[in-house]
């Protein structure tokens, strides 16, 4: 009998009948920004801040900023996590730093023996379950949990992005050095956070992913390095547009 | 040029006479970003901070967190929770995951109590010291499964703790043991006080009565529909229970919590109400109470060390330190003159006729508790005068000489009835 483990109150969050509507790091700030708030797999999200043929040219033209807390997060550990990975989900060989998109979600190698799975909104909780199975009928020692109501994640998308980003973050995001499914975790803006990134229909796009009490601190300070590139806020509708592009 | 010139007028000199300072470029390069970029200093927020904001909170850093100091007046609040019921956000508070087999040996090896055999469902109480004995944290930790353990840290210390036992788990003491950082997965809130259960009863059908959930253990059920974790513990001596619920859920609960108490009327409060309701049970802050000399023999908590058990971090000096003796010992006072608060950090002074005054301690922390209407604190002594209850000792004050007298054990409900209710 293997060893799965999984906080409890999480495992049953499933099970519940009629779920409040979960809010990201940013509600606040939403909420003072008067702008129209949808419910989106069981988060409140910004629909649109201005228009949607707005928010996707910037992210089109210049650069945009998007807040999608509200994707399924999965921390994967073990030390034989990249073979119980590849034998349930079917994960590529994929070094450090480096992901793999596989079925829906998209596993990134952080160290030796862990591993970050990033899902749209709610799918993380099918992938949860798959994985739950598979630990229980292993003789593998794996954790899994699911870290997607404690940390933040923003998206910077655009052409600008790399900029951005370098404004705050020593890293290089060049893409010879920072490829699309590159993922590394460093110092930003004096946080911690896993940088990852994510192209999106040709577009450079990099998500931003650290603690969720910093959510709001690091929304500002990104928006704050894009101004000379006339950064904009997006909302869901543009996010569902690019990606609805992207799977085309 | 102006200040050249005014020195000179004021002095009656010439601007000649007055002469000019010498212009030297800085030390060092300033980067011109240094000057010209803009000041990122990073603030934690609770998932519930505008809320706090909204009610008119005081806020305050502690750490890099922003939590309510008070709500307008933290004596109302320490009486809400000492005869109704109060909430408090305590989401700063470090949560760690451990999961496998090995959990229960590295908790013998890393608590200096007794882990072994704590059953499921059960929380205990745990001090961590380093290799030279020095208290490092505090915090419970809960036993969830057999394989499944929930561990707290104070606010400020759960990133040194996670480093620590990470440093442990990658030294040979990591077989069959992951470790996850859950602070900010869940948020925290404690309600406590005589109504506490009343309240938190009309949101849950988990059965709270004191033999069904009894005081030092945990469960896990839903809050208005919401997966908790519920612990019964606290901070402040009252009937307490402590829900860990999901961050995104977190404003729906607390919101939930609030307007559930308005019919017993419910108080929010601050970090400022539970200090004071802490020092009332004479309960100590690591980092305040301790610095990085403290030991547990010291900081009277020998009771915590179990010396019978195989090695663990810490026991090498503590068999030093119990051989040779402690030459300080942290304890409670109350002041002669009720009224009077020595201010945190006042000397505690020796003087004996014909000599100089000498320092022999400091206080550590001192309110004034409205349940006892007087001033009460902690403060570090020589052991043989902190081991004699009553003794009288001076503290200096504003030039002034105050005297006070050692409070052994707490202030308040002693026998620690209320909380087991």
């Amino acid at each position: 009998m293997g060893l799965f483990t999984i906080p409890q109150v999480l495992d049953s969050m499933s099970k519940m009948s009629n779920p409040p509507i979960k809010l990201t790091p940013l509600h606040s700030f939403f909420q003072q920004c008067n702008v129209q708030l949808i419910e989106h797999q069981g988060w409140k999200t910004p629909q649109v801040y201005t228009t949607r043929e707005a928010e996707l040219e910037a992210a089109q033209q210049r650069v945009a900023i998007a807040d999608v807390s509200s994707n399924g997060k999965i921390m994967v550990q073990g030390d034989r996590a990249h073979s119980f990975l590849a034998v349930v989900l079917g994960l590529p060989v994929v070094s450090i730093n480096a992901g793999a998109l596989v079925m829906d979600a998209r596993i990134y190698r952080l160290r030796n023996d862990i591993f970050f799975i990033s899902t749209l909104p709610g799918k993380e909780e099918i992938i949860k379950e798959n994985l739950v199975t598979a630990t229980q009928e292993s003789d593998q020692f794996i954790t899994i949990t699911d870290v997607t109501h404690g940390r933040s994640e923003i998206m910077v998308i655009g052409p600008n992005s790399q900029e951005i980003l370098s404004k705050l973050c020593g890293l290089d995001f060049h893409p010879s050095v920072f490829p699309n499914m590159a993922a590394k975790q460093s110092s930003f803006a004096k946080t911690t956070q896993l940088i990852i990134r994510r192209d999106i229909v040709g577009l450079a796009a990099f998500s931003i992913i650290g603690a969720r009490s910093l959510g709001e601190y690091l929304w500002h300070t990104v928006i704050e390095a894009g101004c000379e590139w006339d950064i904009m806020l997006i909302g869901q509708s543009a996010l569902n547009t690019l990606q609805e592009q992207s799977s085309k | 040029m102006n200040a050249i010139h005014l020195c000179a007028l004021a002095n009656n000199w010439t601007v000649q006479e007055t002469g000019k300072t010498t212009a030297r470029p800085p030390t060092e390069p300033v980067a011109l970003g240094t000057l010209a970029g803009q000041k990122m200093e990073p603030a934690q927020l609770s998932p519930i901070h505008s809320w706090h904001v909204n009610r008119g909170a005081q806020m305050m850093l502690a750490g890099l967190w922003l939590r309510p100091e008070h709500y307008g007046n933290p004596r109302d609040e320490v009486l809400a929770v000492r005869e109704r019921v109060g909430l408090i956000d305590v989401s700063t508070l470090g949560k760690l995951q451990l999961t496998g087999s090995g959990v229960p040996d590295l908790l013998e090896r890393i608590y200096v109590n007794q882990w072994r055999k704590l059953r499921l469902g059960k929380v205990r109480y745990g001090v961590m010291c380093n290799d030279e004995g020095i208290i490092l944290d505090d915090g419970v930790c809960a036993r969830l499964s057999d394989e499944l353990w929930y561990m707290s840290t104070t606010s400020s210390g759960v990133t040194g703790i996670f480093e620590w036992i990470q440093w442990w788990l990658q030294s040979g003491w990591g077989s069959g043991i992951h470790l996850t950082d859950l602070t900010e997965v869940f948020s925290a809130f404690n309600i406590t006080g005589p109504k506490s259960r009343e309240v938190l009863r009309k949101l849950t059908s988990c059965n709270l009565d004191s033999e069904g959930f009894p005081y030092m253990s945990v469960r896990t059920a839903e809050v208005m529909g919401v997966p908790c974790r519920l612990m019964r513990i606290g901070f402040t001596g009252e009937l307490s229970y402590e829900i860990h619920c999901p961050s995104g859920y977190a404003m729906y609960v607390w919101e939930s919590l609030m307007q559930a108490g308005e019919e017993f009327d419910i108080l929010p409060f601050g970090v400022e109400a539970q200090r004071i309701l802490r020092l009332e049970k004479a309960h100590i802050i690591v980092g305040q109470d301790t610095d990085a000399l403290s030991d547990p023999f010291s900081a009277n908590m020998d009771w915590i060390v179990k010396m019978n058990k195989p090695d663990f971090l810490g026991k090498r000096a503590f068999t030093r330190i119990t051989a040779e003796g402690t030459k300080q010992l942290l304890v409670g006072f109350n002041m002669d003159c009720p009224d009077i608060v020595p201010e945190e950090g006042s000397q505690i002074v020796s003087k004996k006729p014909g000599k100089k005054m000498e320092i022999i301690g400091w206080v550590t922390s001192s309110r004034f508790s409205p349940t006892l209407t007087q001033a009460i604190g902690l403060c570090w002594l020589p052991k043989d005068l902190g081991a004699q209850n009553g003794a009288p000792f001076t503290i200096y004050l504003n030039g002034k000489l105050e005297k006070a007298y050692v409070h052994h054990g707490p202030f308040y409900d002693s026998a620690g009835a209320r909380q087991h209710v």
